[in-house]
Order: C-alpha cells, then structure tokens, then sequence
C-alpha cells in the first residue's frame, strides 16, 4: 500500500507539468470565448442604449438577455473541453509508452521495483483517474469563474443568471466528464474507469507480444466496444416492441462492464509478471 | 572455489536451460550456467547471441519459452529485487531528474538503498548531486547507472556492457570498482565486448555460441594449467 501511494505520487508528479500547461490552455481559451462574447454583448448594448436608441426593455425584446448559453454554445467554448478529453485520452496510451520510448529506459527501473507489478498499474490508473477528476472538478470552478465574469461585465438588466447546479447541468450536455447529478456521474465514471483499464490492457498485449499483440489489442477492444454497445442495440432494435426497457439496458451494461473490468484486470496481471517486455 | 552456504542453500543465480525465441528467430536454445555469490562471472558472445535477453530473463523483464532460473535456489519475486540488481547498458532513471532526485526515488522504494554508500560512489565518481541526468555526458550517466546498483545493498549485480561507448578515464574508474569493496563478496554477472578491461578481474566466463553454453571455465585455472588467456579462448570457439 505505501509503495501505491508513492507510486501514484510519483507518476501525478511525472505528468503535472505538461498537466498544469493543458489546463491553462483548455481553459485560458475557454476565457478568452467568454469574454469575447460578453465584450461583444456589452458593446452591442453600449452602441444601442447608451447612445438613446432604445431604452433597456425595448433591447431586451429585440436581443434577449445574455445568458450562459451565449458562450457555451460557442466552439471556443466546447473545442477547449474536447482538446483537453482528446489529450487525457492520448495520455492514458502515452503514460506507458513514455517508460519504454523516452530517452532513458525507465521501464526497466519501474519493473524491477520490489514491489507488486499490480502497484505500477495500479498507480497508473489512479493518475488517469485523478486527472480526469481535476479536468471535470476545474470545468465546475472555471463554470462559476466565467458566470462571475459576466456579472462584472454586463448590467444585471442585460443578462439572465443560472444557478451553478443549472450552469453545471447545461454545460454537462456536451462535455464527456461532468454531470448533472450523483447518478449520471457513476455511469460517466464507471464508463471511463473501464475505458482507461481496456486501453491498458490493450497496450500491455502490444508491449507483451509486439506486432501480435497490437492485433489482439486492436480486436480486444472492439469486442469490448461491442458488448458495450449491445444492451442499447437490441433497446433500439425492438424500440416499438420494446424487449427491454432503457433503465434494464443500463444495468445490464453495467454488469457487463463490471465483467470487463475484472477480466481485464486478471489478464493485465498476468501480462505484468508474466509476459511484458522490456 | 568461493561457493557459499546461507541457511543451507547454495548462494547462486541458476539458469536451467532455457530457451527463448523472438518469432521464428530462436536466440536461447537451451543455456545452462551458474553464477556463484563473491565470484564475478562474464557472459561471452558475439553480437545478438542473447547476452542482453539473458540478463533481461534473470530479471523478469522477458518471458522465456522454457527453462528455470533460481536465485538462491527460489523463483524471483518482487521481494528478490531486493537482493539483485541490474545495472543495464542505458540509464535507468528518468533524465529530467537530478542524481539527488534519483536518490530519493531509490530511497523511497528500496530498503536495501545504502545511503552512505551512494555518497561514497558519487564521491568516488566526482559527480555532483544537484546535476540533471539529462546534462551529464554519456561517460558520467554510465557511472550514475553503475552507483544506482552499486548503492543497493544486494547479494547480486547484473551489468549489461558497462564500458560501452565510454571514455578511457570513465572505464578506469568503473574498473577500479571492481576491484574494491564495493563488489567484494557480491556475486557480479557481467557482459562486455571489452574483455581486456577486465580480464584480470573475472573469475568464470561462460561462451555463449549458437544459442547454448559453448564452454564455461574458470579464468584463473585456464591461465595457470594451459597458458592461455580469456581472448584465446574465445578465439579458439569464434575463430577456429
């Protein structure tokens, strides 16, 4: 367990660097479209108010109130959020690969620890994890920063505030890591926990049997796609005689995910102590 | 012959046999040697005889089609890194980190790490602490990697090709090692394509010819009944 905890220290601080930059570039470009759209509302309404052309009420029936969804909308709101998900995702394949390829051969170092192999994947998944949890826990404060934003920049006469839970559930609509409520943040999670233990147990095949393995790698995570999909394909197929009903669906994907799991991780094991390569 | 006894069980790395193939490529074909603890034993071969792959196999960091390998006469577990080491032919920690970084890394998760030994190796080697592995010359990372396996406190050190690609000074310094405490009664597998280097050290040497054992002789009793030296030897298998 102690070797766990500074395994996971080690590898979060392996990647801090290059995770601080992503976070800054995510969602310093967010900022920038927030305050590109509410600078553009408040000269819009500097133009047209100020001057005398209309009164307040008269700007509010012909332009609406400006709201969260003014820049949620945007691509430079939502692109930041697929960039940063895009590059976790690349991270989950680069957090293995970086010990075989980098310049230095750490694998050979992290391998001969004298410690459970299980403890380097392990603390390579929690990493995953916690960076998904920060990227999604910072998207709920950078929510509430840009709503602030907006406060301190157009009039309270101009503009429509949404709660934090409302912000929060209307960014949840596009963005793959936040959710609007307890429940839909256990199957979010517990589809990306078996999304993060599928890649690596596809990459451990490539990094234990080379060209084979990729193969099985590649057709490992297919059928694992597959099976994932198949409670809601038959959901759909029989829509207007239902067989199953969606909540039904959700469980029985959740059981088979519970199984992908355990057997990726049983066979992750094996490739561990037994087959990966140097 | 220096063979040692603990808790009645010969203190030895044994490799029975084993076999290993990259695809239709067999490189191991069923090699058998021993080395003894306090003895130093050179691994002999040309270039892609599978020194690297036996080495890499005695630690766990290849799967092998067939065969054994005992330490001590037990299986490796997590627990025997604790008691060997492998100090490969390229550094082993990451090169963003300083030498003082990867003390505390190695403090962290050995309990066989020799605080005071590592300082008296970096002495040794005039390296400084607060250096970046990534800014050290090719000479001083081989000497890091080497002080890296040297500090631990094991029974057993594998070295990959230690003088490969590095200065005349830097291997004499390395060499001297050998000769000093810091290998005494340790039991050292080692290859090198630079057997002159150490030729008046190495106890044993295994050839190592088309995937098997060739030959496995002891150095000194070579030298003192047939005259010859490690060299003739090999030149005998390699170039009859």
């Amino acid at each position: 367990m102690k070797n766990f905890t500074k395994l996971v220290n080690f590898e979060f601080n392996r990647f801090l660097k290059l995770y601080v930059t992503l976070l800054i570039i995510v969602y310093g470009i967010q900022t920038a479209g927030v305050l590109f759209h509410t600078f553009k509302f408040k000269k819009l309404t500097n133009d047209i108010v100020m001057r005398g052309e209309m009164t307040e009420l008269e700007f509010t029936e012909m332009y609406g109130v400006f709201s969260m969804e003014d820049f949620t909308m945007s691509s430079l709101y939502i692109l930041p959020i697929y960039v940063g998900i895009a590059a976790i995702a690349f991270y989950a394949f680069f957090i293995w690969y970086r010990d075989w390829f980098a310049k230095h051969t750490f694998i050979y170092r992290l391998l001969t620890l004298p410690t459970q192999r299980m403890n380097i994947y392990l603390a390579k998944l929690t990493t995953m994890l916690l960076i998904t949890l920060g990227y999604a826990a910072l998207q709920i404060v950078m929510i509430a920063f840009h709503s602030k934003l907006t406060k301190w920049i157009i009039p309270q006469a101009f503009r429509y505030d949404y709660s934090l839970y409302e912000s929060v559930n209307l960014t949840s609509q596009y963005s793959l890591v936040l959710t609007g409520n307890a429940f839909d943040f256990f199957i979010a999670y517990a589809f990306i926990l078996t999304a993060i233990i599928v890649i690596f147990t596809a990459v451990l095949f490539e990094r234990s049997y080379r060209w084979k393995g990729l193969v099985i790698g590649i057709v490992y995570a297919f059928i694992i796609f597959l099976l994932i999909v198949v409670p809601f394909t038959v959901m759909f197929l029989f829509y207007y005689q239902p067989r199953i009903y969606p909540e039904e669906a959700l469980f029985i994907q959740l059981g088979i995910m519970l199984i992908i799991v355990v057997t990726s991780l049983f066979i992750s094991r094996h490739l561990m102590n037994k087959k990966v390569s140097v | 012959m220096l063979m040692q006894y603990g808790k009645g069980r010969e203190q030895m790395i044994e490799v029975k046999n084993i076999r290993k193939a990259f695809g239709r490529k067999k490189v191991l074909q069923g090699v058998s040697f021993t080395a003894q603890k306090g003895e130093i034993t050179c691994l002999v071969g040309v270039n892609g005889v599978g020194k690297t792959t036996i080495m890499n196999a005695i630690m766990n960091l290849t799967p092998i089609n067939s065969g054994e390998i005992l330490i001590d006469g037990e299986k490796l577990t997590p627990a025997t890194y604790e008691k060997i080491t492998y100090i490969p032919d390229s550094i082993t920690m990451l090169g963003t980190m300083r030498i003082e970084d990867a003390f505390q890394f190695m403090r962290d998760f050995y309990t066989s790490w020799n605080e005071t030994r590592a300082t008296e190796l970096l002495n040794f080697f005039r390296l400084q602490k607060n250096e970046r592995i990534n800014d050290l010359s090719k000479g001083n990372k081989a000497k890091v990697n080497m002080l890296l396996g040297l500090a631990l406190d094991v029974d057993y050190i594998l070295m990959d090709e230690p003088f490969s690609g590095i200065d005349v000074f830097s291997r004499e310094q390395i060499t001297d090692v050998f000769t000093s405490h810091l290998i005494e009664d340790r039991g050292v597998l080692i290859t090198t394509h630079e057997i002159d280097d150490v030729e008046h050290l190495i106890d044993k040497v295994v050839l190592l010819d088309d995937g098997i054992v060739y030959k496995e002789f002891n150095a000194e009793a070579v030298r003192e009944e047939q005259g010859k030296s490690i060299v003739d030897v090999m030149r005998e298998v390699y170039r009859p």
